[in-house]
């Protein structure tokens, strides 16, 4: 009787710690899922207590209604320009820094991945007054050059053409590391058994890049689909809708149709479940970049006379994806208005003031949401990351019951949209009878959980490199499971710890998506602080304070360089 | 007893690591166990440290019961007073050789004099003396190694384990280090277990060699009886006895079943067993050239023709064709006999160097 006591006692120490796990992931992940579901089968949303809620399809047949139509259509349009873009400028700077002698390398290599941190809110922002309307800065120099063509970005092309530019960086990651980690022995001998530079290209290294290529394909065209601040910021002033658009102006337009949002939200995702599925399932035991080699100087293709197009290539996109809208929001911070007569006049510093600062930096508002975003940003990164390390230990370093679901529940959020999940958080935390809807802690709730498959992948990526003898030498030398991991795992992992809390950081205060569906007076983060100043009309408010969220996220991604080296 | 291990049995879904076994050890002598990669070596090891739970069975260490599947006792790695070395160092990167070494003893609590004493000592004792502040990652394969074994030591463990510690090491280092293994245990008198494929290591070391094969016990015995005596065809395969043969026997005379010549032989027949190989190791081989057919051949004589002769510094290795499908291995100290590809040879086997086996 004694060893049996013992014996369950330990049964239920040890499946205390998945349990518990299992409870908070369930409350950030799969609690909202539910509620969006239920949400879409019933006629009034969970909040309105005037009636028992009433089971009904109605919004699922409402989705063949023909503004629902056209937004599918809308983002499959935009999603294919986009991934078409972002393919060709990522794949053939990747191919270039990887493995032709292009020069400047280093700088090619940051045009790549610089984007990254760009927030997709302050471009959009930036390229409308690039390039939207008679005042746009570039459709002003169109005309005074004598060119009869003006620009539009607020229209399909021009969102398709954003999508493309800051999803770049992703294939560009996913090739360049492939590119360099292909054994340069497989090139070489096939040099050796008489192949061509040409044939060796697209016999060899075409070949065993395929599953790079076609992964961040289908992974940024997922992205795309469930894209919402370009579509928002270009689309909505235009009237033009995508799936995710349309969820946003089911909810805020009057008169608000909330439960028709939810199923046109479960539509979307499952419009991305599927696609997730197939990248799967075509990836299936074909990623051969566990082929390395010995970390030998892989052969650079001589570029010969090529060499200028090809720099002018990587110019082009930097000056899209960077310098233009930079430039963009330097004008418009430093001019009283948007309107600017000519050529001359971008560059005459007489015309320039500094009283947009003066109003922003007297702005109460920017501080509340430079302050919010810190908090939100601050807090995810460290409950966040702590939640990950916990989960990810659990699932790989020990034999605890019913561990391997945990990871599956921990990459979930990959396969449902981020203004999806927002909304099934809204539906959530408004049910519930605690004071969390409407204070910064949902936002933080929708971090966390949003953020969880990047912010797991970056510590299990560094997890998995630590060989577990490293562990065990711990445990046999006498130390508890608690001794072990403050002494060997965590000085270990540290770069990897370091590092997702950079990323999430900077994630945070880029958000706008779940931020937008979940704020309310007291929570404005610094991205919805930009979003009313659009919506208030204030262009040069909204350029002054993203100029300066701008230098704030640069300072940060600067600061965490060294660390985030190694998770990208 | 040291160390009792009591049909010890672990299942990896349908197959057994190990398949109910029993093994003593008696302190202060090295067991080494032997196999091929799959065999349950590993895991039996493993199994001691607490790094994997077995199934059923029952160990303890110097009287204290460390598993009990039957009693539901399982003592955790770290209260087990065991000491270890890893096939892959697992040397602590972020830490000096100092740190790395006193680590045990600081989980122990042991006092910071102690410490430094007794880290010095053993530092001492493996040649690492002046290394304290190095940084591990700066340390040569060979060194690690020390300061892997060092650590172990320093606890004073009741057994230490070794999981093939020299595998990762060039061919010269190995030979060194096997050395310095075998007079370090032999004077300190650490009960250890030591799992490698490596026969050369495993005859060197031991004190007593478990030959091991899909989860089973083949053979257990001390390295000199192994080495001439393997119970098995397939364990003496791998302790190289490269000459394995099917044959019939009748009394004393065994008959190649490849092309019915005949050799006599000392060897004892297995009972009942299905068929019955003869074997012999390729050094126990006489070779000689000889010219046409030659009449007079001493006893136990078979002539061939060389199809490969190739220096390997201390001997020649040859190998010899009888037959198609009758083709021997041997070694010759003789480097200077001109011995070459086509040369018609004689072989000859002592009676006593040619085993009969059961074939399985």
């Amino acid at each position: 009787m004694e060893f049996f006591h013992t014996s369950t006692g330990r049964m239920i120490r040890r499946a205390s710690v998945p349990a518990l796990l299992y409870v908070i992931l369930t409350i950030l992940v799969l609690v909202p899922c539910a509620m969006l579901l239920y949400t879409s089968l019933v006629d009034v949303p969970p909040f309105s207590a005037s009636r028992p809620a009433v089971f009904t399809l109605k919004n699922y047949a409402a989705l063949f209604d023909t503004a629902n139509v056209r937004a599918l259509v809308n983002t499959m349009y935009v999603s294919v320009l986009g991934t078409a873009i972002a393919m060709t400028f990522g794949c053939g700077m990747a191919w270039l820094a990887a493995r032709s002698n292009i020069p400047w390398k280093p700088f090619i290599h940051l045009a790549g991945i610089m984007p990254i941190f760009v927030s997709q809110l302050i471009a959009a922002v930036a390229w409308a007054l690039l390039a939207s309307g008679r005042s746009a800065y570039l459709n002003m120099i169109l005309r005074q050059l004598g060119i009869p063509f003006q620009l539009e970005i607020e229209s399909l092309t021009g969102i398709g053409f954003l999508l493309g530019l800051y999803f770049t960086p992703f294939p560009y990651i996913f090739l360049y590391s492939a590119l360099t980690l292909v054994n340069p022995d497989m090139e070489e001998s096939a040099a050796v058994h008489g192949g061509t530079t040409r044939k060796i290209l697209t016999r060899i290294t075409f070949p065993l890049v395929k599953p790079a290529v076609i992964g961040s394909m289908l992974l940024i065209f997922v992205f795309m689909v469930e894209d919402f601040p370009i579509p928002q910021i270009l689309g909505f002033p235009a009237g033009i809708e995508t799936l995710s658009i349309r969820i946003y102006s089911l909810m805020s337009t009057a008169p608000a149709n909330p439960t028709q949002a939810s199923a046109v939200a479960v539509f979307l995702t499952a419009i991305v479940c599927m696609l997730v599925f197939t990248q799967r399932f075509i990836l299936k035991g074909r990623d051969y970049r566990t082929v390395t080699g010995k970390g030998a100087q892989a052969r650079m293709v001589p570029l010969g006379k090529l060499k200028w197009f090809a720099v002018a290539f990587v110019l082009i996109y930097f000056l899209f994806a960077v310098g233009l809208p930079l430039f963009a929001l330097i004008q418009g911070a430093f001019r009283p208005n948007l309107f600017i007569r000519d050529i001359a006049s971008l560059f005459d510093i007489s015309q320039m003031t500094t009283k947009n600062f003066v109003n922003i930096l007297n702005d109460r508002a920017v501080y509340a949401g430079l302050l919010n975003s810190l908090i939100a940003g601050g807090t995810t990164a460290i409950l966040g990351v702590g939640l990950y390390f916990t989960v990810c230990y659990v699932v790989n370093r020990t034999d605890l019951p019913g561990r391997q679901p945990l990871e599956y529940i921990a990459m979930l959020p990959l396969a449902v949209p981020g203004l999806v999940m927002a909304l099934g958080i809204l539906w959530t935390w408004v049910s519930v009878p605690l004071p969390i809807y409407g204070t910064i802690l949902v936002i933080i709730i929708a971090f966390i959980g949003k953020f969880m498959p990047a912010g797991y992948r970056v510590i299990s990526a560094s997890m998995l490199q630590i060989h577990d003898d490293l562990e065990h030498a711990a445990m046999v030398s006498g130390a508890t499971r608690a001794q072990m991991v403050r002494r060997i795992t965590l000085p270990l992992l540290r770069g990897g710890v370091v590092s997702a809390m950079f990323l999430m950081i900077i994630f945070g205060l880029r958000e706008l998506t779940a931020s937008l569906f979940l704020y309310t007076a007291n929570s404005r983060v610094l991205s919805i602080v930009v979003f009313e100043k659009l919506d208030d009309g204030s262009w040069s408010g909204a350029a002054t304070v993203s100029l300066l969220y701008t230098l704030l996220l640069a300072i940060l991604a600067l600061a965490g360089r060294k660390y985030m080296k190694a998770a990208l | 007893m040291t160390i009792e291990i009591k049909n010890l049995r672990k299942m990896y879904g349908a197959n057994a690591a190990v398949a109910g076994i029993d093994l003593d050890i008696p302190e202060g002598e090295m067991l080494v166990l032997l196999g091929p990669s799959g065999c349950g070596k590993t895991t039996t090891m493993r199994s001691i440290a607490g790094l994997e739970t077995p199934d059923t069975g029952k160990i303890s260490i110097k009287g204290r019961v460390v598993y009990d599947a039957a009693a539901g006792i399982n003592i955790p790695t770290n209260e087990r007073q065991v000491g270890m070395v890893f096939q892959s160092y697992a040397i602590w990167p972020h830490m000096t050789v100092f740190q790395n070494v006193s680590f045990p003893l600081e989980m122990a609590n042991v006092g910071k004099s102690e410490i430094k004493r007794r880290v010095d000592d053993i530092l001492k004792l493996v040649g690492l003396t002046g290394f304290d502040d190095r940084g591990a990652s700066y340390l040569s394969g060979g060194q690690m190694q020390r300061v892997a074994l060092a650590r172990s030591l320093v606890m004073q463990p009741a057994v230490l384990l070794f999981d093939e510690p020299l595998s990762n090491l060039d061919a010269r280092l190995r030979d060194h280090l096997r050395v310095q293994l075998r007079e370090l245990q032999t004077q300190l008198k650490i009960t250890s277990v030591y799992v490698t494929h490596d026969q050369k290591e495993a005859l060197a070391l031991a004190d007593k060699i478990v030959v091991m094969q899909l989860g089973n016990v083949m053979q257990e015995d001390d390295p000199v009886t192994l080495y001439h005596k393997p119970k098995t065809a397939t364990i003496a395969d791998f302790l190289g006895y490269s000459n394995i043969f099917d044959v019939s026997v009748a009394g004393s005379e065994v008959s190649f079943l490849a092309n019915g010549q005949k050799m006599r032989t000392e060897g004892v027949v297995p009972q009942g067993a299905k068929g019955i190989v003869a074997c012999a190791r390729p050094d126990d081989i006489e070779i000689r050239k000889v010219e046409g057919t030659p009449s007079n051949l001493p006893e136990n004589t078979l002539v061939g023709e060389i199809l490969l002769a190739s220096f390997v510094g201390s001997h020649m290795q040859y190998r010899v064709k009888v037959h198609d499908d009758l083709i021997w291995e041997a070694l010759s100290r003789d480097v200077y006999a001109d011995i070459r590809v086509g040369t018609r040879v004689a072989l000859t086997v002592a009676p006593r160097d040619l085993l009969l086996l059961p074939k399985e």
